[in-house]
């Protein structure tokens, strides 16, 4: 489902992942934990298809979807419209939208603009709109930073819920939020990510 | 409520400064110098019920605005070529800067040679409208959040989608505020080149003759025809192009 093979990143001079290698097979879940600055959003993103690998290859046999740190939501649309955004983004979809909003204890906010709901529930809505879109492959870079812990038990599950049969990729500092997701640990040391 | 006690604001306004030119007109005494406001009012309404009047208003109105929807239209399709080519971006952005530095008066004789008398006003209101009109859109594309973009391509937006959704809400504050100092600087550029090359049919002409023959009167009431023309307009367009806007209220 997802094969890295040989991949490495530098930030300037510096060489931060130093061929790096990785096969997943579908429904497989793992966690990449590391300190700040150790390549791993930059690993998702090269996952994700939003940048080139500087070196070594990325394939992917499924499609994509992803909760990025931030919501990154379309300021100028209500919630559900973000949602649907998506989907069909016509009016055949939104009730679909509505439900995932549902979904993620946000069933009352859905006409709401995104300057209307706080860091955490727009957050929300960005993970809505990631389980609305599918894909087969979904990757998380640090979903639940703006969560209190209560919200952060209920979408963990639901995301889980919904990622049962997916290869699914977490970036976490958090390692019960890792444990939580992921099957299995990569920590990251001398360059690389290696299974704990 | 609020609505009404800012119309009265207005109002005062207005009529404080209409007082004030009154006052000055009785001092000075001299029509020819310095009409009061009643009497410009009343020349208006004299004007206003003959036909001529409202078929010079329309062509010098359609002139104006038909240098501006060209100046919209070439200027938002250089900007979009611009913000995708940095070739072109460098072939134009000197020349749109000459444009720009370049007196309105400059233009006004050269092109006179060139496009006659009747269509130079139009084109002049390309020329003086269209590097506002270029700029601003290219700051708005310029300013399109790269995290949105990301975001788009992550969910396979399509070309349209992301067109709708995300390139012509971030830009419409900028080009409506374009379009907003557009609307006077059309006015003016236009008159004056109307002015200055006297069309058959021109509120330029009537300010031309008002000069000409010292019909003071004239070149008030003219003067405000511009001012209500250009009010009337600005307010039109700006309801009419107002949902374009909320993009710019929900950031």
């Amino acid at each position: 489902m997802i094969n890295i093979k040989d991949f490495s990143l530098s930030f300037g001079q510096e060489k931060i992942i130093d061929s790096f290698s990785l096969h997943l097979d579908k429904g497989e879940k793992i966690a990449l934990m590391g300190p700040s600055g150790c390549g791993k959003t930059s690993l998702l993103r090269a996952i994700a298809g939003l940048i080139k690998p500087q070196e070594g290859s990325i394939s992917l046999g499924g499609t994509v979807s992803c909760i990025f740190q931030e919501p990154r939501l379309l300021p100028w649309l209500s919630a559900a419209e973000n949602v649907n955004a998506v989907l069909s983004d016509s009016i055949a979809t939104m009730a679909e939208a509505q439900k995932w909003l549902e979904a993620v204890g946000l069933g009352d906010s859905g006409d709401k603009l995104p300057s209307q709901l706080s860091g955490g529930m727009q957050q929300r809505v960005s993970i809505a709109r990631a389980l609305a879109y599918g894909g087969d492959i979904l990757l998380l870079d640090e979903p639940m930073k703006a969560m209190d812990a209560d919200t952060a038990d209920a979408v963990a599950k639901l995301i889980m819920e919904h990622a049962k049969d997916k290869t699914l990729i977490i970036v976490t500092h958090d390692e019960a939020e890792a444990k939580a997701f992921a099957d299995k640990i990569y920590l990251y040391g001398n360059k690389s990510f290696h299974p704990l | 409520m609020k609505k009404f006690s800012k119309l009265l604001k207005n109002l005062i306004v207005a009529l404080f400064w209409l007082g004030v030119w009154y006052g000055i007109a009785l001092w000075l005494n001299k029509p020819l110098l310095l009409p009061t406001p009643t009497a410009v009012i009343l020349r208006l309404t004299e004007l206003i019920i003959s036909l001529s009047f409202w078929k010079i208003t329309l062509l010098s109105l359609g002139r104006i605005l038909l240098g501006l929807v060209c100046a919209i239209i070439i200027g938002v399709i250089l900007a979009v070529l611009t913000s995708l080519s940095p070739l072109l971006k460098s072939l134009f952005t000197p020349l749109i800067s000459v444009i720009k530095s370049t007196p309105v008066a400059s233009f006004i004789i050269l092109l006179i040679l060139w496009v006659g008398r009747d269509w130079l006003p139009c084109v002049i209101v390309v020329l003086m409208a269209l590097p506002v009109i270029w700029s601003n859109v290219s700051a708005g594309i310029a300013g399109v959040d790269a995290q949105l973009l990301e975001m788009a391509q992550l969910f396979r937006f399509s070309h349209w989608r992301r067109l709708r959704r995300i390139y012509i809400p971030s830009v419409a504050p900028h080009f409506l505020s374009a379009l907003r100092s557009c609307l006077g600087l059309s006015w003016k550029a236009g008159v004056a080149a109307e002015v200055l090359t006297v069309p058959a049919v021109s509120i330029g002409r009537m300010l031309y003759e008002s000069k000409l023959y010292w019909e003071t009167l004239d070149l008030f009431a003219w003067t405000l025809v511009i001012i209500i023309c250009s009010i009337i307009i600005e307010k039109v367009l700006m309801s009419a192009l107002g949902s374009l806007g909320k993009g710019a209220q929900a950031k």
